[in-house]
């Protein structure tokens, strides 16, 4: 990149100055470059949720590479009242105890009420609903307090875009206890550095099965479909995770795919779906049936025939490789790395980011296959990704606020109050796994400036330092302790400040100040 | 752009305060006069892509209980017959069908865009810019209100801004949530000061001025005051809508949307709960304006497309084309229906599967704006570019 090339032609007091300023950039761009503390604190708002002492000082120094090699890569800690805490969440049971309580086919049927039924609820509920409830809340803010003190913020904001890249809706069905797991297991595979291997964790995940209704498409010669139309059933394809892996998960909307393609693919994955609890386990284990954690491939509702997906034909046969090879196919098709590449560019550089930086990312994903630290590395290295740095413009998306609010008000100690971030990013719009449909949550400011949710922020920074707010976690980790932000400490958290901000702030109390520099136009973006 | 009545942020302040003072409301919120002739379209956005057949069946099509085993059969038995047209209401929606017999309905059972993709989001975003691309800066609802002029406010009854207002200076007044409150004090003048007349600023701006509007309009009812217990669903908000509609006849153009229709899986249980809650809202909306807003006022319910003709294999329906379109109204020329409908045979399908579309959105858009806005052809060019002609 050819970005030192000042124009020597301009007199002399030009030239002098646009290559100080130049080498001003210089100085903080560049991938490998030590980062100073104006730059973490814009990268710890970029690929994390704001800054405050402890981590503006564990930053500086240290450049974007490693940054997000260790986000990638590294597990995040947590404080220790906060593991506690997280470790005696209901959503943190695993999977093979909830499936055989919850899962088709389960123990706690829907017709049976529950021990004790919620305050005010004109309805019996059944124990599976406020079970289901207490889990996908517990799920969702887990992710708010695991995003809020983590000790690796890059490796919280990469793990939510991949989430809300491959969105689930918590409230469908059983998704209520999967939720926590889908997060686990792309958590897992967003550590192979590789975009096929989340695509597939997220596939094979039974919460995508069930979101978008694949566990319940069968092919209509299939041996399953036959039995159950003696019995009187007429079952079929259900194309909607079919369509929904072209247009948002891989290739993208636009990309040259066609019904046919949808319909072929839709084909392609019957058969795929959950395990029953009752499934009798020489069904589970029949030549041609794969069990892969909870998700279960039945060849008996497969469609076996011939298919063409993409120009590539599908000889007929073939079961769960054939799977396989269309979610290969899909994940290594040049479209889909255009496709990511620009989403990612979007969230983490720009609402337009400048279309050399989303080329060499693409390349770079076609040259890496899919690794996501190279397809990130352009970006890191781009003049774009530097001016971003020093004049960050992209206004923060609700969670995004929320947590950096939190964290300024709560500098250094430990946010542990979950019903406080749950209400506050339920009222802002963007609790995780509540988005209902299949695109995920924006990340442009078209998509979240406006007058509610400018009067939500407003309220919020006043309401965090306007009295102490039980937001920390007390000592034993379960109980509350108030927030009392100091102005010093907002300070670091904001960062520089225009001319109208400060001109604004002056002649108010520090309280005052708090309030009105935690809803500024500096803060509000990121 | 500036309107002219729009308050200025020292009234708005002045107003905000003299709220929180409990003192009488400025005059820059009195009742607005009603200019005479001027018409007001609502459109209501069902989001996910309803399923038109299942709302209105074609019960005297041959083809329609082949295709649909499952979804017809309740339609069958003891659906409500809409004149002679050959249609017939689903039980669940009673009072649409009594709208139709009072001539205050009038329905398109083929509408729709020009989307090939059967892409929820690429169908919406065409819908809502209207421009006849998947791109674009401004809704078709900001460029009405723009070619309106300062005679007419534009306004969405939601908490985000919607596609189809973007780019223009329609105000947003959510009607469920936590609303627009700010406390008022040194704080929020110093950040308003901040945000200026940058966009976040005249979101604020916006955000004080409907709060303050909003008050005054739920002030009016004692039960909204007593905060009335909590189903705040699309009859409510349509009640509040009407209220608001109604003391400022100013708002001619409104926007609001409403989710949950992407019914891929047995979707009979889900629609009988919800269909029934969107035609009470109407209700709700016809009775809150009362007799004289109502001649005045068109409602078009719409979507981004309608969904397979075929019942798929889970008692539900995938993603089609062609789409049920519903126009509301006091003085609309209802009990009708709109556009062709050339029945379910196969060879009349789109694509084998889907509707057609036989009235292109723009058309019926084009329409009710000419109708309510007085907008003439080469104006109506502008707001729907590439509009084929009127429905």
């Amino acid at each position: 990149m050819n970005r030192r090339s000042a124009p020597i032609y301009r007199p002399a007091g030009i030239a002098l100055l646009i290559g100080a300023l130049l080498h001003a950039a210089a100085a903080v761009a560049g991938i490998d470059q030590p980062m100073d503390e104006a730059t973490a604190r814009a990268m710890l708002n970029r690929f994390g949720y704001g800054a405050d002492l402890a981590s503006l000082k564990a930053t500086t120094g240290t450049t974007p590479r490693h940054y997000i090699d260790r986000a990638i890569r590294n597990k995040p800690a947590y404080p220790a009242p906060l593991a506690t805490q997280l470790a005696a969440s209901p959503a943190a049971r695993p999977l093979d105890q909830l499936w055989p309580l919850y899962g088709p086919g389960g123990s706690e049927r829907l017709d049976k009420p529950a021990a004790r039924q919620p305050a005010g609820s004109p309805t019996m509920r059944s124990q599976r609903e406020v079970d289901g409830r207490q889990m996908l809340i517990a799920a969702s803010t887990d992710r708010l307090l695991e995003s809020a003190n983590s000790d690796n913020p890059g490796h919280e904001a990469l793990l939510n875009f991949w989430l809300n890249h491959f969105s689930i809706h918590g409230l469908k069905q059983i998704n209520k206890f999967l939720a926590a797991d889908y997060a686990r297991q792309l958590q897992r595979a967003m550590r192979e550095d590789s975009f096929a291997a989340l695509f597939r964790a997220s596939f094979f995940h039974p919460a995508m099965q069930i979101y978008l209704d694949n566990n319940r498409s069968v092919a209509a010669d299939s041996r399953f479909a036959q039995h159950a139309e003696r019995a009187g059933r007429k079952l079929g394809i259900n194309e909607n995770l079919a369509r929904e892996l072209l247009e948002l998960h891989t290739l993208g909307i636009d990309s040259g795919y066609t019904q046919s393609d949808v319909q072929a693919l839709a084909r392609i994955i019957t058969g795929a779906g959950v395990l029953n609890n009752r499934l009798p386990e020489r069904v589970v284990t029949a030549p041609g049936a794969e069990r892969i954690g909870y998700f279960f491939f039945d060849p008996n509702r497969h469609d076996f025939g011939e298919k063409r997906l993409l120009g590539r034909s599908y000889p007929a046969g073939h079961g769960i490789d054939e799977i396989r090879q269309a979610l290969d196919q899909l994940a290594s098709h040049p479209r889909t790395a255009e496709h990511i590449a620009g989403k990612l560019a979007r969230r983490f550089l720009a609402d337009e980011p400048p279309p050399d930086v989303v080329r060499a990312m693409a390349a770079a994903w076609r040259n890496s296959g899919g690794r996501i630290s190279a397809t990130l590395a352009p970006l890191l290295d781009s003049p774009a990704f530097a001016a971003s740095l020093r004049h960050p413009a992209k206004f923060k998306e609700p969670v995004d606020f929320v947590l950096s609010a939190a964290r300024a008000a709560c500098d250094g100690q430990v946010i542990g109050n979950r019903q406080l971030l749950w209400r506050a990013a339920q009222d802002q719009g963007q609790a995780p796994f509540m988005r209902t449909t299949p695109d995920g949550y924006g990340s442009q400011e078209a998509d979240w400036l406006s007058p509610p949710a400018m009067a939500k922020r407003i309220r919020l920074a006043q309401t965090l330092t306007s009295r102490p707010v039980p937001l920390a976690i007390g000592i034993d980790g379960m109980d509350f302790a108030p927030c009392r932000p100091t102005i010093d400490n907002v300070r670091v958290a904001v960062g520089q400040l225009g001319p109208e901000t400060r001109a604004a702030l002056s002649g108010l109390s520090a309280q005052e100040e708090m309030a009105a520099l935690l809803a500024s136009p500096e803060f509000m973006r990121r | 752009m500036d309107r002219p009545s729009f308050p200025s942020r020292r009234q708005l302040l002045q107003a905000a305060m003299a709220i929180a003072a409990g003192a009488a409301f400025p005059a820059a919120f009195a009742i607005e006069r009603k200019t005479t002739g001027d018409g007001r379209l609502v459109v209501i956005f069902l989001r996910g892509g309803l399923d038109g057949l299942f709302v209105f069946s074609p019960v005297a099509d041959p083809h329609l209980a082949a295709l649909r085993p499952g979804l017809s059969r309740e339609v069958l038995a003891n659906g409500i017959a809409l004149g002679q047209s050959g249609f017939a209401a689903h039980p669940a929606c009673r009072p649409l069908a009594e709208l139709y017999a009072s001539k205050e309905l009038a329905f398109a059972p083929c509408f729709g865009t020009t989307d090939r993709s059967r892409s929820h989001f690429q169908a919406q975003d065409l819908f809502e810019l209207g421009n006849g691309r998947t791109q674009g800066r401004q809704g078709f609802l900001a460029r009405a209100g723009e070619a309106a002029g300062g005679r007419v406010r534009t306004i969405g009854f939601s908490a985000s801004q919607p596609l189809a207002l973007q780019g223009g200076d329609a105000e947003l007044m959510p009607l469920t949530g936590s609303g627009l409150k700010m406390r008022n004090d040194r704080t929020l003048d110093a950040i308003r000061a901040m945000h200026g007349q940058q966009a976040s600023g005249k979101a604020i701006d916006q955000a004080l001025a409907s709060q303050a509007e909003l008050d005054r309009v739920t002030g009016m009812d004692p039960k909204a005051a007593r905060g009335a217990a909590g189903v705040n669903g699309f009859p409510k908000s349509a009640a509040t809508m009407a209220r608001i509609l109604k003391e400022q006849p100013r708002l001619g153009l409104a926007f609001v949307d409403l989710g949950g229709f992407d019914t891929h899986a047995e979707e009979e249980p889900p629609l009988s709960r919800s269909l029934p809650l969107l035609a009470e809202g109407l209700i709700a909306l016809r009775d809150g304006l009362g007799p004289a807003e109502w001649q005045r006022t068109q409602v078009l319910v719409c979507t981004e497309f309608g969904r397979t003709v075929r019942e798929n294999g889970t008692r539900g329906t995938d993603h089609g084309h062609g789409g049920l379109a519903l126009l509301l109204g006091g003085a609309i020329a209802g009990g009708r229906q709109i556009g062709d409908f050339p029945g379910l045979a196969e060879t009349r399908l789109n694509e084998k599967r889907d509707l057609p579309v036989t009235v292109d959105w723009r058309s019926l858009l084009g329409r009710t704006l000419k109708e309510t806005q007085g907008f003439d052809t080469a104006t109506l060019q502008k707001v729907l570019p590439g509009m084929p002609g009127l429905a």
